[in-house]
């Protein structure tokens, strides 16, 4: 058997970074499970740089697919945080904009393309604006259904986040095979309605995981398989006050598109007078080195 | 992202990916054992920066003392 390597060589490693800045979480730490966070009594995080061990492991695509590089960097620059797949989502943009801010400073270079003209434009992001943005960040829990019924949500994990873009990417994957002119129309129907199957579940999974609680009749109910078939069986108008209210609270919480204002020359060229440009946190990109 | 795309986003990792281990290799032969390479690999940029500019000084230093450095 083939020993494992040791995990660091130097006991002494985590001793070699000091903390680059201070941060609070908008959940202030809520909606993470025991042991997954060791919380401040201040409620101050502080964030480490990226090694070039964490570097090197935003480099690599399979761990960058399955999201252990965003856990395992997380994990090493937030040394209070245990389980970063436990980590709600409404933290997450939070955290990562504070280690990519510890590690290479407040400005981050940022390339896009003008609309319809495709001309490259160099642009800067301050980081500690996108921070302050994130402050405002919040969390309703409670949505009143009627007199007698409230149903309690929570925010979904990066768990759920990697396992739906994994499932959305292989969805997309199928949808490219039906595309293929080879494939006879039967089948292309059958791969078709198994993808749509596949897509509704995750709908109506992720909906089911977001909530943990549902008071109907002054009774609490907190068992995730009554939740389950509550949400599997609910009629159309909840289950759209639900998706509703957190779609809602996803908006409010997303990062804010960047709002440019082309030039006269891009616009005699035919670029639209003004455009958005989503702010993402494409690793490969987010991370690359700005120096 | 199509396959095509993400086979170009592969290939840019791993020249990163080379790129930052080719730096850590150059940095503890500069050193002569000074630090090891499994310390470098827990340093972050900013203390990486400061060794290369002391590297650089010290082949300063060297070019302009005639001392012998390689």
């Amino acid at each position: 058997m083939v020993p494992r390597p040791a995990k660091t060589t130097n006991p002494l490693s985590q001793w070699m970074r000091q903390p680059k800045i201070y941060i609070r979480l908008p959940s202030n730490g809520r909606y993470w499970p025991d042991q997954s966070i060791d919380i401040p009594n201040n409620l101050e995080f502080p964030v480490y740089s990226m090694t070039a061990r964490d570097e090197l492991l935003f480099k690599t695509p399979d761990a960058l697919m399955n999201g252990q590089a965003i856990v395992d960097v997380i994990q090493s620059c937030v040394p209070n945080i245990k389980n970063a797949w436990e980590c709600p989502t409404l933290d997450l943009d939070t955290i990562l904009i504070a280690i990519r801010l510890a590690t290479y400073g407040e400005i981050m270079p940022f390339k896009f393309k003008v609309p319809n003209i495709q001309e490259e434009i160099d642009y800067e992001i301050d980081l500690r604006t996108l921070l302050d943005q994130q402050s405002n960040n919040l969390w309703e829990e409670v949505i009143i259904i009627n007199d007698e019924l409230a149903v309690h949500v929570k925010p979904l994990t990066y768990r759920h986040l990697t396992k739906t873009n994994l499932k959305s990417f292989e969805t997309n994957r199928i949808f490219n095979m039906v595309n293929d002119e080879n494939l006879p129309e039967e089948q292309k129907l059958e791969i078709f309605n198994d993808s749509f199957g596949k897509l509704t579940r995750i709908t109506i999974d992720l909906l089911s995981d977001s909530v943990f609680k549902i008071v109907a009749d002054s009774q609490e109910v907190t068992d995730k398989s009554h939740i389950s078939e509550f949400i599997n069986n609910t009629d159309k108008e909840i289950f759209a006050q639900i998706q509703d209210h957190i779609k809602r609270l996803k908006e409010h919480n997303d990062l804010k598109p960047l709002r440019v204002e082309s030039t006269p020359e891009q616009i005699a060229l035919g670029a639209p007078e003004t455009y958005n440009i989503p702010i993402t946190f494409n690793n490969s990109d987010f991370f690359a080195q700005g120096f | 992202m199509t396959m095509a795309e993400i086979q170009v986003e592969v290939n840019n990792l791993e020249k990163e990916s080379k790129a930052i281990k080719k730096e850590l290799y150059k940095l503890a032969w500069f050193m002569r054992g000074g630090i090891s390479l499994a310390e470098l690999y827990v340093l972050d940029t900013n203390d990486r920066e400061i060794l290369s500019e002391l590297i650089q000084e010290n082949l300063e230093t060297t070019k302009n003392s005639g001392l012998p450095f390689f």
